[in-house]
């Protein structure tokens, strides 16, 4: 049994829940042990280290402490906080001067940075830690005939030289991660592109817009679905659906995160989280043999 | 401008080796959507000194998602989306900032999070069977937002746009 501090972030228990119920029905079922911490906004990789970079790494860096008390790693379901927790980590890890002057401010709070633990992604840990073989073994339903359009989104592949996480221009693992499950992984138009959910607080519209490329690109390719790791992500292509339709021609398609998937093949039950999906899935649900 | 003339030249010394080639304008997903973002233009007028007040007013630099591919691809390796992001710490000093980033800065000071926790994603939590997470300590958050000078700035944000 592994333990990890799992850090929850914002969008996932107050907007996506369902993300949260997912990965702790999955994740026991590899061994892997989740515990809470009275942690607070990652912060935010956009917003707050636009504001001010150095309070970015201040409020970062006291999330850190808290699972360096505990002497955890921490596992998180969010590519947003993944990077400001990554990157904060690294940086004051490899930075000295940069760590005294945060460890000055946390000093108020009696609180210091040590650098005794790592950040990692739950797809990260999914393919490193466990690996796609234990994987496979565990689905009972495979999503054998199903194509789905895979989404890493931007921070789980970048800075790369700081997340190495995969390729940023050719990732692979997210759709090694879904043939796992018996589902074939598409290729499609702006597979690279971001999700636009970055210029959201600035223009609506344009965000919309750049979400809606993808969409397009994925329903060309035939996908019965898109798969992303990061709740933002869903959110800008799953609700975010909505939105398109006041610029585009309405569009339907399916949006998952990885470990519902990973459940719903496993044969756990998903039916309260599938409810609360902006996008109706019943249709693909269907298609999944039982 | 003048005050944070030190700030802008060692962010100048990480631009000067772009030679203008694009490539961050073709890859960036905004510049796609919104021509008026394009982060070559932004190198271009950091090279050339015309960059100004002016450019902080427009607000294009919050355009930016923050998406590194201009950082990732650029032949001259130059760090792309952190030089927006130290402009975008420069234009927060400068008292420039969107409505939706100072919301969203009060948010933390207030909560601890970006999200509003309201009763009924609370009720959606128990249907789901998920546990209450704990709360951070507010008194933590705010203290360090304070001697960041975060409030400080927040504020006098707040009195600029009110």
């Amino acid at each position: 049994m592994k333990k990890f501090a799992y850090f929850a972030g914002c969008t996932i228990p107050y907007r996506v829940p369902f993300v949260e119920t997912a990965l702790r029905k999955t994740f026991p079922e590899f061994g892997i042990e989740l515990m809470d911490l009275p942690f607070s906004c990652c912060p935010d990789p956009g917003g707050v280290q636009g504001f001010d970079s150095i309070t970015w790494h201040t409020i970062a860096a006291r999330n850190l402490c808290l699972a360096e008390e505990e002497n955890l790693d921490i596992v998180t379901a969010c590519s947003g906080c993944f990077e400001t927790l990554k990157v904060v980590n690294t940086n004051l890890k490899s930075k000295p001067d940069l760590k005294k002057k945060v460890n000055e401010y946390l000093k108020e709070i009696d609180k210091e940075f040590k650098g005794s633990i790592e950040v990692k992604h739950f797809a990260e840990v999914l393919y490193h830690d466990i690996g796609i073989d234990k994987i496979a073994a565990k689905v009972r339903n495979p999503l054998t005939g199903l194509k789905l359009a895979t989404h890493s989104g931007c921070h789980f592949l970048k800075p790369p030289e700081i997340l190495q996480m995969d390729n940023p221009e050719r990732p692979v693992k997210l759709d090694e991660l879904v043939e796992a499950l018996g589902a074939k992984s598409v290729n499609y138009l702006n597979k690279l592109s971001c999700c636009g959910a970055g210029t959201r607080n600035t223009d609506q519209d344009t965000a919309m817009s750049v979400a809606h490329e993808k969409i397009v690109g994925a329903e060309l390719a035939g996908a019965d679905a898109l798969v992303t790791i990061c709740p933002t992500c869903f959110v800008q292509y799953d609700a975010g659906q909505r939105l398109m339709a006041k610029q585009y021609e309405k569009t339907n398609l399916p949006v998952f995160v990885y470990p519902e998937l990973l459940g719903l093949s496993m044969g756990l039950d998903f039916d309260e989280g599938f409810k609360m999906h902006t996008i109706k899935v019943k249709e693909f649900l269907e298609k999944v043999s039982t | 401008m003048t005050e944070f003339l030190d700030e802008f030249k060692e962010l100048y010394e990480e631009v000067k080796l772009c030679y203008q080639c694009g490539t961050c304008a073709g890859g960036c997903p905004v510049f796609k959507q919104y021509s008026k973002f394009n982060p070559r233009r932004i190198m271009e007028k950091m090279l050339t000194g015309e960059f100004n007040e002016k450019l902080f007013d427009e607000q294009q630099i919050w355009y930016c998602t923050m998406c590194y591919t201009c950082s990732t691809r650029c032949p001259q390796g130059i760090d792309i989306g952190h030089v927006i992001t130290e402009l975008k710490n420069l234009a927060v000093k400068m008292n420039n900032a969107p409505p939706g980033i100072i919301a969203e800065m009060k948010a933390i000071l207030e909560t601890g999070s970006t999200a509003a926790i309201s009763q009924s994603i609370l009720k959606k939590r128990q249907t789901l069977g998920l546990p209450e997470l704990p709360k951070p300590d507010l008194n933590e958050i705010q203290k360090l937002l304070e001697v960041t000078g975060a409030i400080n700035q927040l504020n006098k944000l707040q009195e600029d746009t009110s």
